[in-house]
């Protein structure tokens, strides 16, 4: 707190609950909303739970990260051709993604730990796919794996699921880890110079 | 609105966190959403003790309510074109009636008003005072932020490098 005691020179604004602090940046452009997270502890991560998330093209010129934005529910990326690094990491409310971008060539999902809709028309250029602790069903990643030929590398952890069939002609390694489930793996990888299924 | 609870003459009273009693039409009350509630459960008798809004905030506050409400049950007996023109007039004279009001307070007493408005939940006026305090930073560094409201930065130089670094493209 402040150590000046005239009334002008008290910081109330940092003072306020986290809605009201929310609800005057909802008047701002979110790139000043993201400014504020260098004013102080107290304000670095207010904007992640900020309930409107707005991006232009500037941000995307490489990578995306999301890392636990809470209040989060749906992620939707198109055009970008710039962007290849899609990361979302524990995004706990998220419900739905939906990825139409061409030359990403990583996407990385940690959680939610709850059904994730994902809809995508991925770039043929994607090499590493990692997913880890969200409930996919078998038949649809069977299906997206299929149709991402450039794909050299997969990660599955936490898959929740008993069975696991696969093929690529393109994958190098396949990482399975902590699915406690699994008790039944079919993969069609002639090309595959890496399997670790570490339970 | 309407609901079967509200009367037109019946009267709030509420007790400011400094003790002073207001009192208040249940119709103008209503736009406090947590008035709304009390009412609906039927608990408003006696005195409604608001803790977080001194006297001074509460009085404008029933300001702001009263001036809404009279706007909004003035004149209901035009013609509709007549009505829809003198509509669009009250909303401009609305405005300016808003802007005014805001202008008129201190920084102090937009804080506490919204505060206040937060508590009381009454949306209309949460915004207006959300966004006077936004047009107050709208365009300026985080320097000079932290300079206009005395935001001291606990960061080490280091710490605040990172975070900026972190978050690259909001400050290119």
């Amino acid at each position: 707190m402040t150590k000046k005691i005239e009334v002008e020179e008290v910081d109330r604004l940092s003072e306020f609950l986290d809605p009201i602090l929310h609800h005057i940046l909802s008047f701002l452009p979110f790139r000043q909303v993201v400014q504020t997270c260098v004013l102080s502890k107290r304000w670095e991560k207010i904007w992640h739970s900020s309930p409107d998330l707005e991006f232009d093209r500037t941000i995307f010129d490489h990578c995306l990260r999301l890392v636990s934005c809470e209040g989060f529910r749906s992620l939707e990326l198109s055009g970008l051709c710039k962007l290849n690094v899609i990361k979302l990491i524990d995004n706990s409310d998220l419900q739905q993604v939906v990825i139409i971008t061409p030359n990403v060539s990583l996407l990385s999902i940690v959680g939610p730990n709850r059904p994730l809709e994902i809809h995508h028309s991925f770039s043929k250029n994607l090499k590493r796919l990692s997913l880890s602790s969200i409930p996919v069903c078998n038949k649809w990643l069977h299906d997206q794996i299929f149709k991402l030929p450039e794909l050299e590398y997969l990660k599955l952890h936490d898959y929740p699921l008993n069975s696991l069939k696969l093929s690529s002609p393109s994958l190098k390694t396949l990482l399975i880890l902590e699915c406690t489930y699994l008790v039944e793996i079919s993969i069609v990888t002639p090309n595959l110079q890496l399997f670790d299924p570490c339970r | 609105m309407s609901t079967p609870s509200v009367s037109v003459n019946r009267v709030l009273k509420l007790k400011s966190s400094d003790g002073e009693i207001f009192e208040v039409k249940q119709t103008v009350a209503v736009q406090s959403g947590v008035l709304k509630q009390m009412m609906e459960d039927g608990c408003t008798e006696g005195e409604i003790p608001l803790n977080n809004v001194d006297s001074p905030t509460l009085a404008k506050i029933i300001e702001w309510c009263n001036k809404h409400h009279d706007n909004d049950v003035e004149g209901r007996v035009l013609s509709e074109e007549r009505e829809k023109e003198k509509e669009k007039e009250k909303a401009a004279d609305m405005k300016k009636w808003e802007s005014e009001f805001i202008d008129a307070l201190n920084r102090d007493e937009i804080y506490f008003l919204l505060t206040g408005s937060n508590y009381m939940d009454i949306k209309e006026l949460l915004d207006c005072a959300a966004q006077k305090v936004a047009d107050m930073v709208k365009g300026k560094t985080p320097e000079a932020i932290r300079e206009m409201f005395n935001i001291q930065s606990d960061f080490t130089e280091e710490e605040e490098e990172a975070i900026r670094k972190e978050n690259q493209w909001a400050f290119d």
